[in-house]
Order: C-alpha cells, then structure tokens, then sequence
C-alpha cells in the first residue's frame, strides 16, 4: 500500500495512529484501496464515441469540443430510442434541481407520461440549491440509497471512490468500447464526458455533459466600445483599456479577484489546474510563474481602482454589467455571458474577451475543468436491474432533435407546450408547473452533449448569437488546453484539495485587496508541497504515465 | 408533575440525547457510507489536530473578540430600546413603533449585507455622494480594521428590535401602582427608572447574560462567510466558519464534531462561572444554587 | 378566599397618570429625533425591498439592481411566483405546520416549565441542567437523519415538528417568568386545595400571557422560517413548505449552477428574489398584532405584593 496516506501523518501525528487509522479504513471499505485505484484508473477502455447522425446541426461540433449550432428547429424529429427503457419497476433517482420543483407526481401528468414512456415508476429526491452537500451524505449515511445518484465533482462530496466500490454498480464491461453500442444515445458523449466517470480504472455512470469550455469575460459592449471594443493584443493595452471605461461610475470589471486570475492566467499561458510537463512530472497551475504573473497583474488591475469597488461575492455584478456600470463579468462559459446579458436586455450581446499573448507568453483557452457537471452512479444490483437502468440513463440522453428530446424537455404539443413564430417549443403554462422542475432534474443527472440553438438566447437574435457564440468557441479552441487531472483519481486530492483550494482563494484575495504581499504566494506553495500538494502531483504522475 | 415533565423530558431524550451520540465521531475518522459503527476510530486525533492548527485558534480569537464587542454594545441595545418604547405615552406610536423596529430580523444575511453594501459600500449611497463632491469614497465594507464595528453594526440593525421583545414582556409585568407611589414618594422620571423599572427586568436581564456567555463562541455564520472575501479570512474567520469549512466543504466529520464538543464544554464552563457570579450578587440566574 | 385573577392595574392607555410630570421639550423632541431616526433606518431598507419587487425587469436593469420608486408599478414578479403551481399549497403546509408546532411547542414548553419553575420538586435541577445542556451543545446533521429515517419521520410532516419541538432557550424564559410569580399566590391557592393542574392554568397561565405571547411568536417564527428540515427530510416536492419553495427562486450563482445552460438557470430576476422576501415575510408579519397586546398592555402581578 503505497498511498493509502491518513490525512493525519503530514501533521506530523503519531504514525501508530495513522497506519491504525488506514489499516482499518481499507477493512470498512472491503475491496477498495485507493493506491490499486491510481494504477487501475488508466487501464480502463473508454467507450467508443459513435456521434447521434440522424440530425445534422447547421454548423458541425467537433470532438474537440466545439458545440452543434442549430439556426433554426429540426423540422422533421427523429427517433432516438426503439424500445421502452424500464420494465416497470420502482427507480428512486437523486438529483439537483436548478429551478422552481414541478407539481408532485401525484398531480402532474407529465410525470406519468414520462413513467409510462421509460416504463418506470420515478421517485425523484430532488436536492436543491443549497443543500444538496449536506443532503447526500445523509442519504448515504442513512443506508438507503437511491437506484441512481447525481454526483457532482465540486460539491464537496468526499470519499466517492470508497462510496462507488461499496454500494455502486461498476458498469465498465456495459460500456467500455463497442459495448456501449447497445446504449446509442450515451455513445454519443466524448471521451471527455466519460473520463468524469472514471474512478478507480472503472466506469461508474452516466456522463452529465456541460459546455466544454470554460470561464471567460463578458463584456457590455456599450461600455467598451469607447475604447474601441473589448479585446486587447498586450498586458499593456487591456490595463490601458480599462483605466480608459473606468470613470464617474462606471469601473471596468467586476470585484470577483480569483475569478479574474482565473480568466487572465489563460493570457499567460498557465495551465488549466492540472498540467503534464515533458518530463512527465505534473504541475498545478497555482505555483507556475504564468499563475503568479496573472495573479500580480490582477494586483495592478486593482490598485488603479479599475475593479467595482463592491463585496467580492457581490451576486449582482450581472445586473451592474447590463446596467452600465460594471465593464466586464467573468461567466461559466461563452453561451451563458451571451445568454444573461440577452436575458437581462434583450437588446445587449456581450463580447466575449479572447485571451491575448500576455507578457511575452502564449495564450491559452481552458476547457472546462470537469468537461461535465458530474455523472449519475448506479446502484448495485445484478446485471439485468443495472442493464435496465442503463436504459433509462440511454434515453434521458436523447439527443437535440429526436423526439424523446421534445418530450423530456416539453412533454406533450399543445397541453405542455406549443411551437412558437420561429418554430421552436415553449412550454404553456402547464408546461411550467409540471415539466420544468422535472426535467431539470433529469437533465442533470444526464442528457446529450450541449448544443446551441437560437431558443437559448432570449430576443430575436437567436440565430445570429449562435453563430456569435459558434465562432467564439472556435476561437478558442484553436489553443484551449485540457486539465491533465481529468478521468485520473488521486486520494491525496479528495483529502487536501478543499482546505488548499479555499486556503488559496483567501490569499489571493488577500494579495489583491493589499492587505498582503505578493512575496507571500510562492512561499505559501511551497509549505502546501509537504502539506499534501506534492502527494497529489505524485498521484496524478503515477496515473498518467500509465495511460499517457 | 411526572405527567407535565413527561412530554418534555421523552422530547430531550429521543430528540436530543440519542443523536448526540453521533458525536463520536470526534473520535473517529467519519465516513458516511461506512456508518458509525465501521469507521475506523482514532482516539484523540482529531483533538490534537484541531488544537495544533494555528488557524483553529486565530478563529477562535477572532470569535472572542466579536463576542465581547456584541456583549459590550449588541447585547444592551434591546433594553435600552424596551426601555425607550416602554417611556411613550401614545399607545399608537408605541405599537408603530414596535412592529417596525423588530422587521429586520426577517431578513436573510443576504439581503442585510447587499443593502448595507448599497449605502456603505464603496459604490454606495455616501460612496456616490462623497465622489460626486470630490471627496474620497468609503472603505468600511472592505476594511479588515473597521469590520468588527461593522459586523456589530449589522447586528444591532437587524436584531434590536427583536431581542426587545422579552423585555417588553418583562416591563409589561410591572406594577403601575409601584411608579405611582413612587412619584408620591417624590421620585423624579429617572430615579423611577431606577429603582421601579430596572428592578423588574433585572432578573430577565441576567438570565439572558449568562445565557449569552453560555454561547460566547457563537457570534453568527452565514454574516461572516458572506463578507469573507471581502476583508479577507484573517479578519472574518470565526468557529462557527470555521467549523462549516471542514465539517461540510472538506468533509471532515470529525473535526466538526470536535469544534462542537469543545465549544459546548466552554459554553457549560462560562455558565457555570456566570451563574457563580449571578448567585454572588444575589440574583437567581439561570438555575438555582 | 377564591383562587381568580389577582387584582390588576393596568397602565391607562394614551393617557399620563395624574402623578406623571408633564414632559420636557427637550426631552420629547430628543425622543422624537431619536425614534424618527430608528424607524426611517428600520423601514427604508423594506421600502426598497417592496419598491424592486413591483419594478419591472427594464427598471431593474436601469437602476442596476434596486429601486427606490417603481415608475409603473407591476405585480408581475408576484404572479411569476404564484403561478408555479405549489405555492397555495407550500403556504397551507407553513401554516398549519407553524399553527399546529406552536401549539405543541408551548403545550410542552409550558408544562417543564411549569415543572422546573416549582422549587422542591424532587429531581428537578437535574432535570434543569439537563435540559441547558441542550443548549450548549449540538447533534450533528447526519445523526438527525439517521434517527428521523428510522423513527420512519422522512417524508413526514412530523419531521418538520418533532425535532424542533422544544426550545432550551424558550423553557428557560418561560421557567424565569413562572418564578417571578408572586409564592403567596401559591399558598393561596393550596390552601384552598387545589392541584398542580388547577394552579397552572388559574392561575400560572393567565399571569403569563406576555410571556406566552413572546415565546410562542419566537416558535412560530422558527417554524416560518425553517427550510433545512424540510430540505433534509422530505423528498416529495409535494409537501414542501413555502421557505423551501421560496429559495429555489433565489438560487444563487454557485460556480457551477450559474450557468446551467441546458435546464435554463439564470441568476434570478431582481425583482423576483425581493417579491420572495415580501411573500416570505408578510404572512408572519400579520401575526404580530395580534400578540403585541400582551405585551403591551401588561398584566400586573405586583398588586397583590404590594
């Protein structure tokens, strides 16, 4: 056992403990050693990627990442699934909903007509937001769990690969390679998506796909266009810019510091959280130079009074930004900056900032760190339960222009939803209070790859924003880099990782605001090496070189 | 009396008592899915752990340090409020006046530092005001120096009016006939105050400080979390945050459990101590000797 | 000598007492300044709270968040929400919920209050820091759980009452009223032969109101206001009650749920998070004046003192 590591020797605690401690947890867990896990992680054979053809996208997405764009609705609906997934049993799903709950089973239609269309019996714990942290260690404490659970990668949750190998179903031999023929529609997510799902050399569920790429600055066109929109090519010219927007009330960027030298280390070429050197050793983005360059420059930013000088977990900035009086807010992805900008006012698109060749180094996109927003783990159970559940996980992710995509998203034309001018569905009324909760539910836990589509952008500019957002993607992808961490599992990472992460998001906050010295960054990395940093590079090397 | 106490008392044991042994987990290394039984047990670990960790112990300062500041300026607020209402003659005002005071405590942590962000803050109401005079706009929401009076601030904001709600209750049981021999006996508004008034609400008064000093590593959460970024942890971190970072965000239970344990034990030692005290002078406290 | 309601002197209402000094200038329009300032530094905040939640999204979005004075006012935030469907229904379940827990609540608070309050009742200091043990002290999340799935309380309305049922901190007030009350009444009334039972609610309980009023607004309160409970142990969407209903309105910009393109997550509309404070807040507002004149008015014990 090489890593199986008590958090409780690197401070500096009584080894008998220690050793005890582990020795015992690997008996509680049965089979599942972590250390066995690094190595078994990169055997695993991912499944093929066999893309949904019967629809063909207005503008092609690419296996590097790059989105399906619809200008207008599939005219003609294809189906997507042949016979129905369930067989007519009980299947509890837990799930996070980001919406108003639907109407209870008992009163919705639409919940029957999904019951009856997997041919299921769906209880649906929905969590919520906040909770869902708390809400799913008690479930599992509780013993009962549910056929099948969403888990997020950044809720917190710890200990998932102990969870997986007692309680869920490793579904690798389902799935991997040509296997994952007999589900089609999941067949259609990337070797990204699946890698989320890979913990311990195992497949453990259905990919939860999100756009690939990740954070980036919107701005309000309307304030940037006084200094001649909002791109840079220099260090020099993006400071020079938004000293030039900032004045009376207005301020150019919104006071959320980490997430400013997120975006701006991608100007400077650091990594995107995880990176494989050439000689094979791996770093994190934090302790590269390029991190720290972004980090002082991000300093610089802020002592000429260029940030809004509000609370830096202000929830507002978005509205500030379509008001005026922000420049530039860093949203999730390019599709979401455009779509809340459209939502708050129709008539503002924001402009999405291409990273510039910083300080002599090379600019980079980051793709989204995770590639998902999580996978839904199956139950343990025999091969036909867990095949049968597969099923419904294969359904849920029906692709953008099948019919089983209309009906989870709508329900039923003209009770829950009717086409609207442009040809596209929107849900009545009725739709509403019984789809939306739902199939926000359902979503999570899995769907197909993201497109996009007119309808996602409010006002009439639909199809001109999927372009928009269409050719910002490519923009970026042409230097995105990907997180080297992703589908490897290091235990030192589940251990340390949310102590380090939030003890570093303080310090950056800290340097920024002045209160303290840059000097203090490099120093803090190196202390974090033995605190548990150098265990987790350690770990992630191990499981790269065996799968490179 | 078996009968009355019942209820209550099947209510503590069920509801109280049995999942306190959860606490256990202070000694173990807690994994929800292995259960309390299987988790590996770690003897004094996570006490050792706790104690070493030098950001433990800035929290806990920090915690005390806010504590004494809502004793010293939060905690009489509400009775000289009580007080105040209670002097009004118009029995209108009187009730305006008290179902507005008390509003504020509905409102969420969120809503209290976004607003205080809209007048304070440095794209605030004065902030705007003092620019557009030339002048230099305000710091107070980011300045770590100045946070300790703004968190009291906030406090008393938010909860004066209902902290005064039991003092009312306890004024309204004052007999008017004492301030009315009072004022025969020549006594003027003030010395009624004094020897009529505070004589009545003074048993309330020190039953709810000992209670206080029993939860002084308690000064609030969600307040804090919220305005971390903003002056940085240094300056914000408090038990309770403190707690909720390894309790729920790095997952580790035991650590939780063990803040829980050691602030109850200082809360029992601050109660015991302060009801000693009350005892001293005279008074009833919080249980009897 | 018949156990009833002592004599009591309540203070004349809006009228000073003939023994009363009449007031100084100063001293009133001290008081005046004073209290102006409160309440304008209480009430504005709320102005602005129901000034955005009538304001319509443009007028958000030019004002860049609040709003102070709604040019066309507009109920469209309040109809968003209470076109969703659950809303009639998560309000029924807050209200009985907050009418039925407060009543068991001060029907378990009074009774070990009273019980405690009582000296020479054998064990009850034991008893007593039993219970401010509580206080000090908390059961973690997931034994709660544990203990509410096996007592089969998931998916209950129990659940949401049972494990708040009584409040250390509302015992200890209550006990600390019950024992201001006047010993002679005790002897009175045993004199006259009557039982614990007849003593409490003849004469404990009327004596009481103001503080049974008090404490039974801060459970009604805690019962309003509660979500995590309900979050924790009710899965079925159904039986939420209008706290938990209200927040998925106001789901906040965590990293990841802030742009969850394919389910349409936004950050919420201005004026539809400040229409859940007003929803939230005015049921419960409404229970206020009902209670005030308990404590308002007063109910002396001192007379028979005296």
């Amino acid at each position: 056992m090489i890593t199986g590591v008590s958090r409780r020797t690197f401070l500096g605690l009584s080894t008998a403990v220690a050793a005890g401690a582990a020795s015992t947890f690997l008996t509680g867990c049965g089979s599942s050693t972590a250390g066995k896990g690094e190595a078994a992680s990169a055997k695993v054979k991912l499944p093929s990627y066999i893309p949904f053809t019967k629809v063909k996208p207005d503008l092609a997405p690419s296996s590097k990442g790059l989105s399906a764009g619809f200008l207008s609705y599939p005219k003609e609906l294809v189906q997507s699934i042949a016979k129905t997934p369930g067989d007519g049993s009980k299947v509890t799903l837990l799930t996070e909903i980001w919406t108003q709950p639907p109407l209870p089973k008992g009163t919705n239609d639409y919940w029957q007509k999904v019951n009856k269309e997997l041919g299921i019996d769906l209880t649906a714990i929905l969590g919520t937001d906040p909770g869902y942290e708390e809400k799913f260690p008690a479930i599992v404490a509780g013993g009962d769990l549910p056929d099948l659970m969403w888990i997020p990668p950044n809720q917190g949750l710890q200990h998932i690969a102990q969870l997986l190998e007692g309680k869920c179903a490793d579904i690798t031999e389902y799935v991997s390679g040509d296997a994952v023929r007999d589900y089609p529609n999941l067949a259609a997510m990337t070797p990204a998506h699946w890698k989320t799902a890979v913990v311990n050399g195992k497949i453990w569920g259905a990919p939860s796909p999100y756009p690939a790429l990740g954070q980036v600055y919107g701005g309000n066109p309307r304030i940037w266009d006084k200094a001649d929109g909002f791109s840079a090519s220099s260090t020099d010219e993006f400071f020079a810019k938004c000293k030039e927007v900032t004045g009376g009330k207005v301020w150019a960027l919104e006071p959320i510091y980490s997430n400013a030298v997120s975006v701006l280390s991608q100007c400077y070429g650091s990594p995107n959280k995880w990176a494989r050197e050439k000689d094979g050793s791996v770093t994190f983005w934090m302790e590269s130079d390029e991190y720290a360059e972004a980090l002082n420059f991000v300093r610089k930013l802020k002592k000429a009074g260029v940030f809004y000088p509000g609370d830096p977990k202000m929830a507002d900035a978005y509205l500030k930004m379509a008001q005026g009086s922000i420049g530039a807010v860093v949203y999730a992805n390019p599709a979401g900056a455009r779509k809340d900008t459209r939502t708050n006012d129709p008539s503002l698109a924001a402009e999405i900032l291409i990273p510039f060749d910083a300080d002599g180094h090379k600019a980079n996109a980051h793709y989204h760190a995770f590639g998902t927003i999580g996978y839904t783990a199956i139950k343990k159970g025999s091969e036909k339960r867990v095949r049968m559940l597969l099923d419904v996980l294969n359904y849920l992710a029906a692709p953008f222009g099948s019919k089983e995509r209309e009906f989870l998203e709508f329900g039923e034309e003209g009770s829950d939803f009717t086409y609207d001018k442009q040809g596209f569905p929107q849900r009545t009324k009725k739709g509403k209070q019984q789809v939306e909760g739902l199939f926000s539910g359902l979503t999570t836990a899995t769907t197909s790859p993201f497109v996009l589509a007119p309808s996602l952008f409010p006002g009439t500019h639909g199809a001109d924003d999927v372009r928009d957002i269409y050719g910002v993607e490519q923009k970026l992808i042409e230097t995105a880099i990907p997180n080297a961490a992703v589908g490897h599992y290091s235990d030192a990472y589940t251990q340390y990782y949310g102590r380090m992460s939030t003890e570093a998001n303080d310090l950056i906050n800290d340097i920024v605001a002045g209160r303290k010295r840059m000097s203090e960054w490099k120093p803090f990395w190196s202390e974090w090496g033995s605190k548990g940093l150098d265990q987790m590079k350690k770990q992630y090397q191990k499981s790269l070189e065996q799968n490179p | 009396m078996l009968a009355l106490m019942a209820p209550g008392l099947l209510f503590f044991a069920v509801f109280f008592y049995v999942p306190m042994l959860g606490n256990i987990v202070a000694f173990q290394d807690y994994q929800p899915f292995i259960g309390f039984k299987s988790s590996p047990w770690v003897g004094l670990a996570n006490f050792q752990e706790l104690f070493s960790d030098p950001a433990f112990w800035e929290s806990v300062r920090n915690t005390l340090a806010f504590a004494a500041l809502q004793l010293i300026f939060f905690f009489p607020a509400p009775l000289a409020l009580a007080l105040l209402i209670n002097s009004l003659v118009s029995s209108r005002v009187k009730k305006f006046v008290q179902s507005v005071v008390y509003l504020p405590h509905f409102i969420s942590w969120v809503l209290v530092v976004a607003l205080f962000q809209q007048v304070l803050g440095g794209a605030g109401l004065i902030s705007n005001f003092l620019r557009d005079h030339g002048l230099s706009a305000l710091d107070v929401m980011t300045d770590p120096g100045t946070f300790p009076m703004l968190i009291t601030a906030q406090v008393i904001w938010k909860d004066i009016g209902w902290g005064m709600i039991i003092y009312l209750a306890a004024l309204a049981n004052v007999d008017q006939s004492l301030y009315e021999s009072a004022a025969v006996d020549g006594a003027g508004p003030w010395r009624r105050m004094w020897h009529v008034t505070l004589p009545a609400v003074r048993g309330v008064t020190i039953m709810l400080l000992v209670l206080r000093l029993g939860d002084v590593l308690s000064v609030g959460f969600e307040q804090f979390l919220l305005q971390r970024d903003a002056v940085g942890a240094r300056a914000s971190e408090v038990l309770d945050t403190y707690v909720y970072y390894h309790g729920v965000v790095y997952g580790d239970w035991g650590i939780g459990a063990v803040a829980g344990l050691v602030k109850g034990v200082v809360g029992a030692l601050m109660i015991w101590g302060a009801n000693r005290l009350a005892h001293a002078f005279g008074e009833q406290g919080v249980y009897s000797k | 000598m018949t156990i009833g309601l002592p004599l009591l002197k309540p203070r004349p209402a809006d009228r000073r007492a003939a023994w009363e000094e009449p007031p100084t200038r100063l001293g009133s329009a001290a008081k005046a300044v004073v209290l102006t300032v409160i309440v304008a530094v209480m009430t504005l905040p709320f102005l602005v709270v129901l000034s955005t939640s009538l304001a319509s999204r443009e007028e958000v979005t030019a004002a860049g968040g609040y709003v102070l004075f709604p040019t066309e006012p507009t109920l469209q935030a309040y109809r968003t929400i209470l076109s969703g469907g659950l809303v009639t229904r998560a309000v029924t379940v807050s209200v009985l919920i907050t009418g039925i827990g407060t009543a068991l609540s001060l029907l378990t608070t009074i009774a070990l209050a009273y019980a405690l309050s009582k000296r020479g009742v054998p064990g009850s200091r034991p008893v007593l820091l039993l219970v401010l043990f509580t206080l000090l002290f908390a059961p973690g999340m997931i034994p709660m759980y544990v203990l509410v799935k096996e007592l089969g309380l998931l998916d209950s309305y129990w659940a949401l009452i049972l494990p708040g049922l009584v409040n250390a901190f509302n015992l200890v007030v209550m006990r600390a009223f019950f024992m201001n009350i006047p010993e002679e009444l005790y002897h009175a009334a045993r004199i006259d032969g009557a039982g614990d039972w007849r003593i409490l609610t003849r004469i404990v309980l009327p004596l009481s109101k103001g503080v049974i009023a008090v404490v039974g607004l801060f459970y009604a309160v805690t019962y309003w206001n509660a979500f995590f409970n309900a979050m924790l142990y009710l899965n079925d969407s159904g039986k939420w009650p209008i706290q938990l209903l209200l927040r998925t309105y106001v789901v906040q910009n965590k990293q990841m749920a802030a742009d969850q393109l394919g389910v349409a997550h936004l950050p919420p509309q201005q004026s539809i998070s400040m229409a859940v404070v007003m929803l939230a807040l005015i049921p419960i507002l409404l229970l206020y004046p009902f209670l005030q004149k308990y404590f308002t008015k007063g109910v002396l014990t001192g007379a028979i003192k005296g």
